[in-house]
């Protein structure tokens, strides 16, 4: 019985040890600037830091339907939890099953004179921070 | 004891079913994908294609699997070669290397299997903007 589960414990530390020297992280791209909300930066918006932010996707076996985007999620994930409209200096990781993104957050913040248009999408769907402003003419 | 045996069989079913209700890529549509820092509104470029390949021989990846940086080099250059581990057949492009930001972006897979040579890409597309 003692033999059987030194065995026991055996399998499962070898598995464990195994399993364990598989993950490996790898990169896959670095870009200097990306979003899941905005496509171009407006005429006289400037980018405003918002420090270091990470975002991370991991397949799921059963939680996930359809076509999904490893990279959309990710940077979704960072854009919603920062609240940023772009990630600079990006770079994204492969974990195993798990896409992470990292780099520095970026707001839009706009000139007096500058008109900001809207996102052409909001990762959480909820309204744009600021109202839209025409400019002065 | 046989209930429980059913319940198992249900659950293994069920598993193998949910396995495949998702499809993964690396972009499926991410707004933006830049080269550069200065990404003021450019002009569009149209449709830009990248890829990158390996060829399969015996189930052996000649020269490593394809790799997303690689087929946004390509995509930037327009060189749309096979570009993997020392496969540089063709590397001509319309030389696009001031494209400055993709939008828009997607990758998928593509290739054959004739079991004894096979070939994958992963093949980028997006809008691009100069």
């Amino acid at each position: 019985m003692k033999n059987f589960k030194t065995h026991q414990a055996l399998i499962l530390f070898v598995l464990l040890a195994g399993s364990s020297g598989c993950i490996q992280k790898q990169k896959l791209l670095d870009s200097p600037l990306v979003s899941m909300s905005r496509t171009y930066i407006p005429k006289g918006a400037v980018l405003k830091s918002k420090g270091n932010v990470r975002g991370q996707f991991c397949e799921s076996m059963t939680g996930d339907k359809g076509s999904i985007g490893l990279f959309d999620e990710a940077i979704k994930r960072a854009q919603r939890t920062y609240k940023v409209d772009f990630i600079s200096n990006a770079a994204f990781w492969q974990e195993g099953s798990c896409v992470t993104v990292e780099g520095t957050g970026q707001i839009l913040v706009a000139d007096q004179n500058a008109y900001l248009p809207p996102p052409v999408a909001n990762p959480d769907g909820t309204q744009p921070r600021y109202t839209p402003k025409k400019p002065n003419r | 004891m046989r209930k429980r045996t059913d319940f198992l069989w249900l659950f293994v079913f069920g598993l193998l079913f949910s396995v495949g209700c998702a499809s993964y890529d690396y972009a499926q549509n991410v707004k933006l994908i830049s080269f550069t820092h200065d990404i003021t509104k450019g002009q569009s470029i149209g449709n830009i294609r990248g890829e990158d390949c390996t060829m399969i021989f015996l189930g052996y990846y000649l020269g490593g699997f394809p790799t997303v940086d690689r087929a946004f080099i390509n995509a930037r250059s327009q060189a749309n070669s096979i570009h993997a581990a020392g496969f540089d057949f063709k590397n001509e492009g319309r030389g696009t290397a001031s494209l400055k930001y993709v939008t828009n972006v997607t990758t998928q897979q593509e290739g054959f299997n004739a079991f004894v040579v096979g070939k994958t890409c992963l093949v980028v597309t997006g809008v691009g903007y100069q």
